[in-house]
């Protein structure tokens, strides 16, 4: 129920502009033009990249029933539409974030892990998690810490303890993720055995757990807990941008014109056009002038104001002046998210 | 001597049969071919060395699972000079590595990255003192596990002067042996053949007419006798099946199938040593790497492929010595499904003929893979024999190597099905004699009624609701 909700509340969000796999690209993070502008046009930011590992048949199946209780509509040009509103009331952050809450997740589950085994007077154990980078990270962060005294392992707990408390989440989703997690006798769960305790799907666990996820470095970030805030070290993307799109705004800088980019980098004129649309929503005090002039600009912005629409084409139609390219940046540059 | 490195470095008071021999002569510079049964201790052969030897020691590990798990074993142990380069590492991580490469002791790689000029520059300028092969039986056509890239290895190791080769495996007919020998180049190897026979295993073949009557008496089965256990079963579907039967049953229990979230399935492996699950129902991709010795039961549902998987499978039960159990389930209809799986890979007449069309007009034939024309594993095949011999040469030599997967298939069902004692059956095919029987031997030698122990657990639904609080307190609770 959980992930057709929000599912439901994304394809509201579009504004039966889009079509069937838009949401899907959306939670994958598809880092092409099309997706990343509508995450500004549409104010997605929350939802990107939610999901990078989500499988097309269960997306499929959740569209599908949300269509069979007709709470949404597909037409024959394949745009989709909600039949009915709902409010998400749930705060994710998929933009600032990009995934990187599984790779704290990992650190904190080898880190309670290590705890745990540390109190039971076990130095030798096999790792619940298998990746060199996060063993790395968490021996330093043991080290650091000083993991043997006696009064930071109690610490540890406390602090813990408090997190779990403190965090504004549900007893479902604290649950969740204390249960993933792994000590020296008690083993994480999979996500079935999860799926099959609690009476929902696995998919509505695995989002449960990711929005806990997002919850806790959220508090992480903004609560004082000395032991567990290191965990939270390059967790947030300081730079959202892709880095294909960073080297070509590089080079804009530079003085290059996008033909000449575009043939530098071997890539297509259109790709370019992405990269520098793409800029436009990341930082507004991007110059769009140098692409288009403030007359056009202004007709763009009238239609859209007026007429409420997002479409390009409709655009089109009315400012005939203006490239594709252009209205996209224009639109780009509008919905930006202002507080990249 | 020997055994105060082993009590230094790795904690154990005495060898385990063989290790100490395979030690000597690779310590003494003799090339060694060691055929030691998996959970014997294999990995000791090329890790106490290399505290022993001056140089690193280069192991070459076919499956990233398995090298994962060797280095995952060296750190626990505490060894930091540990690296493992497979295709995980990114290209910026691998150049780091490379650059820093004699600061290790162990370099653990994938027989592909023979291939790379990268890594061979690197390699070159490293003192090793070993070279360790592991499953090293990938290397000959004949064995079951045919690795085309298993060939390179050899191809580069004797372009000079090179520290001994230590070839390790758990199973090889005496034909796979010679291969080894010759393909890796070495000169008057010693060999250590252990006995692939386990004295505590009891086998049984139970013919059963069709699948329903399978699944009934696994269900039965597994829910009334002694575990730990394992179930090995063809499809992912199925794992998921007989799961669902038994835990109406509340037996404890998961699937397990590389399909999975790879985090779950570390955490039903850690679940399943740590005693939380008794039975796990898996395709083959379980097993390597768990070191549990206290499994007693293996199921299978099916009949593998050879001899070589069966007894490999089966070897994982009883490492602890116990007296432990193994079920194998046959219906008629088995024989002709395990032979097309077992063929399964290898490529068509029509795909060999792509490959020379695609070739002809210039194009890559790598390109088949991404056209869907053929899988990757079998195109692996076709590319490494395409490469060497003509056409026709190729449809011969693919023809003969499936007859050969075929004969595999009969080898092992006269060894379950034949009227002869199993264990007998599955030493023959090693070259190996049968020196004494234990008295729980196998089904044609006669086997009591309910030999196997029933199980002491009373089955009980898992605990109620859910708590984090006193998940937390479980968490860091001091035993």
């Amino acid at each position: 129920m959980f992930f057709e909700q929000l599912l439901q509340y994304i394809i509201q969000k579009y504004e039966g502009q889009r079509t069937l796999f838009s949401a899907y690209h959306l939670l994958k993070g598809k880092k092409s033009g099309q997706t990343i502008q509508d995450v500004g046009l549409f104010r997605l930011q929350p939802y990107f990249q939610l999901m990078p590992k989500l499988k097309k048949e269960i997306y499929l199946e959740a569209i599908q029933s949300l269509e069979s209780k007709k709470i949404i509509i597909v037409d024959k040009h394949q745009k989709i539409e909600v039949t009915e509103r709902i409010d998400l009331e749930i705060n994710f952050d998929g933009w600032h974030l990009r995934g990187k809450e599984h790779l704290f997740f990992e650190r904190i589950q080898l880190a309670v892990q290590s705890m745990s085994n540390t109190l039971n007077q076990q130095t030798k154990f096999l790792p619940i998690v298998r990746t060199d980078e996060v063993h790395f990270f968490i021996r330093q962060y043991l080290l650091h810490i000083q993991f043997k005294e006696e009064t930071v392992q109690q610490q540890f707990i406390q602090q813990f303890t408090q997190l779990v408390e403190e965090v504004d989440l549900s007893d479902l989703e604290k649950n969740i993720f204390v249960y993933r997690l792994t000590g020296a006798y008690q083993i994480g769960w999979t996500w079935r055995q999860l799926s099959e305790k609690l009476h929902i799907s696995e998919i509505d666990v695995q989002l449960h757990f990711i929005h806990s996820l997002h919850k806790i470095v959220h508090f992480l970030k903004n609560v004082h807990l000395d032991l567990l805030n290191p965990l939270l070290h390059s967790i947030f993307s300081e730079n959202v941008l892709t880095e294909s799109t960073q080297k070509t705004i590089e080079l804009l800088q530079n003085g290059y014109s996008m033909e000449q980019i575009s043939q530098y980098r071997r890539l297509k004129l259109g790709t370019i056009e992405d990269h520098i649309a793409e800029y436009a929503m990341y930082d507004r005090r991007f110059d769009i002038s140098n692409f288009v002039n403030d007359e056009t600009v202004s007709k763009i912005k009238n239609v859209v104001l007026h007429v409420g629409n997002k479409k390009l084409k409709p655009i089109k139609e009315k400012v005939d002046e203006a490239s594709y390219f252009q209205i996209r940046l224009v639109l780009a540059w509008m919905e930006g998210d202002s507080h990249a | 001597m020997l055994e105060s490195f082993l009590k230094k470095h790795f904690g154990y008071e005495s060898f385990r049969t063989g290790q100490k021999e395979v030690i000597e002569a690779v310590i003494d510079k003799q090339d060694v071919v060691a055929l030691l049964p998996t959970g014997s201790g294999k990995s000791i052969c090329y890790q106490l060395p290399a505290y022993i030897l001056d140089g690193a020691v280069l192991v070459i590990s076919p499956l990233l699972s398995l090298m994962q798990d060797q280095v995952e074993q060296l750190k626990k142990n505490g060894e930091k000079r540990v690296i493992a380069i497979n295709s995980f590492l990114t290209r910026d991580q691998r150049q780091q590595v490379f650059s820093n490469l004699s600061n290790y002791r162990f370099i653990f790689v994938s027989p592909e990255m023979f291939s790379s000029n990268m890594f061979q520059n690197a390699i070159r300028d490293v003192k090793l003192s070993l070279i360790a092969v592991d499953e090293a039986h990938c290397i000959s056509q004949w064995g079951f596990d045919f690795r085309p890239e298993y060939l390179q290895i050899g191809e580069f190791l004797n372009r000079g002067n090179r520290p001994p080769i230590l070839a390790l495996t758990a199973t090889a007919t005496e034909q796979v042996i010679l291969d080894i020998q010759n393909y890796l180049g070495m000169k008057e190897a010693t060999k250590w053949i252990s006995s692939v026979d386990r004295l505590n295993i009891a086998y049984q073949v139970i013919r059963t007419s069709n699948h329903s009557e399978k699944n009934n008496w696994i269900i039965q089965h597994v829910a009334e006798t002694v575990g730990p256990g394992i179930v090995y079963t063809q499809s992912r579907k199925k794992t998921l099946e007989i799961t669902n039967l038994l835990k109406e049953k509340n037996v404890r229990v998961e699937a397990y199938h590389a399909g999975m979230d790879a985090q779950d399935r570390q955490l039903i492996q850690h679940q399943y040593i740590a005693g939380d699950l008794d039975w796990i129902i898996s395709t083959n991709a379980f097993g390597m790497g768990v070191h549990k010795p206290d499994i007693r039961q293996i199921i299978h549902d099916h009949m593998p492929s050879n001899t070589a998987s069966y007894v490999q499978e089966v070897g994982r039960a009883g490492r602890d010595g116990e007296q432990s159990y193994a079920t194998l389930l046959y219906s008629n209809e088995d024989e002709k499904f395990t032979k097309s799986v077992a063929t399964m890979d290898y490529p068509n007449e029509y795909q060999m003929e792509q490959y020379d069309s695609y070739r002809l007009q210039g194009i890559n034939p790598t390109a088949m893979v991404t056209d869907h024309v053929i899988a990757e594993t079998s195109f692996r095949i076709l590319h490494y024999w395409m490469s060497r011999f003509s056409l026709d040469e190729v449809k011969v030599q693919i023809q003969k190597m499936q007859i050969e997967k075929i004969n595999e298939v009969e080898l092992l069902k006269n060894s379950l099905l034949g009227e002869q004692c199993i264990r007998k059956g599955l030493n023959r095919y090693f070259g190996q004699n049968l020196e004494s029987k234990p008295t729980l031997c196998c089904s044609n030698c006669g086997l009591p009624d309910s030999f196997i122990p029933i199980n002491p657990k009373e089955l009980v639904k898992a605990a109620d609701e859910l708590s984090w609080k006193d998940r937390i307190t479980q968490l860091f609770m001091v035993k």
